[in-house]
């Protein structure tokens, strides 16, 4: 994989790490942004744009669909930048606007399933029986999330894949840290059960 | 407060293969576009902000129209009379009265030395 993904393949993946240690100055570029600086806003979406996409991605499943999401999110910031509270983190205020959109967005657009993942990403394994045990797993690990409830299967995404702490998620989703928890562990039971076929060969 | 559970390097490596990685998109064109469909809304931006100083421009002309009215104080107020004869003398005469002559330092007894030891700060 490119380094295009460098900044979600550098997230810590142990309990309590936030995804990303978020950078000291990001609220003097809200300011910023508040007073229109464009270089402040720059800078925030060069920061956040991979992380916005990995995430628009796996909601969107379709790359035009993603780069629009992502696009339509920091608009949004520049309308309401000013209801963002100084000496809060920027981050989980940033990823609410994205996934409440995202989650929007499929709900208008009645993509409940993501679509077909391209061939080029999805090819990993050297051969042919290890590729096919791959296209079996996936299609049964795609069945199994597409039977999460919706808020439950963004949950399992951010905290497994994108590195967000439990804390955040519940800040992005306006949600209690109990519901967080309790989410989680459906979502994790649902996808282990799914798993278990699985589990000798990986 | 119960703790979260520990991430699942095994959970997440399948949802990686369930989902693929993110596509390899243009970063730049994505930022380009952002930037260019920011621009009007931040030039907004940029435009209110100097409204929150707008009830301090009403000082503005007041303190214009205070500056022009000191200058024109000054420039017409009459000017001090020259000092006459009388005057002049007056002033010497004080002067002489209140200041030794540098001539009484230099040619009184020991006059030098003394000026010489202050000079050497002895």
């Amino acid at each position: 994989m490119s380094g295009a993904f460098g900044v979600a393949a550098a997230i810590p993946l142990h309990r309590g790490a936030t995804a990303q240690a978020a950078p000291d100055d990001d609220a003097a570029l809200a300011e910023g942004v508040r007073a229109g600086d464009a270089a402040a806003f720059d800078t925030l979406v060069n920061r956040y744009m991979r992380r916005a996409f990995a995430v628009a991605y796996r909601m969107m499943g379709q790359k035009e669909d993603a780069e629009d999401l992502v696009q339509e999110a920091f608009m949004a910031v520049l309308q309401r930048i000013d209801t963002f509270e100084a000496g809060r983190p920027f981050a989980p205020w940033f990823f609410r606007i994205l996934v409440n959109r995202g989650l929007n967005a499929r709900k208008s657009r009645s993509l409940r399933t993501v679509e077909a993942i391209p061939e080029s990403t999805a090819a990993h394994g050297p051969s042919p029986e290890r590729e096919a045990e791959r296209t079996e797993l996936r299609g049964h690990l795609r069945s199994a999330l597409d039977t999460l409830p919706e808020r439950q299967r963004v949950i399992v995404e951010l905290f497994e894949l994108e590195g967000f702490a439990g804390p955040e998620i519940a800040e992005i989703l306006e949600i209690s840290d109990g519901t967080v928890r309790w989410h989680l562990h459906e979502a994790r039971k649902t996808l282990k059960k799914a798993l278990a076929p699985y589990e000798r060969s990986a | 407060m119960e703790a979260y559970p520990e991430r699942d390097p095994q959970l997440a490596a399948a949802l990686r293969t369930a989902y693929g990685d993110p596509p390899e998109i243009d970063w730049t064109a994505l930022r380009g576009r952002v930037a260019a469909q920011a621009e009007l809304p931040l030039a907004r931006r940029r435009h209110a902000q100097p409204r929150r100083w707008r009830p301090l421009r009403a000082l503005v002309p007041l303190a214009a129209a205070a500056g022009i009215a000191g200058a024109a104080f000054a420039l017409t107020r009459p000017a001090e009379p020259p000092l006459t004869q009388a005057d002049r003398q007056q002033v010497e005469q004080i002067l002489n009265a209140t200041t030794p002559a540098l001539s009484d330092l230099v040619t009184a007894p020991g006059g030098s030395e003394e000026l010489l030891s202050a000079a050497l700060g002895s």
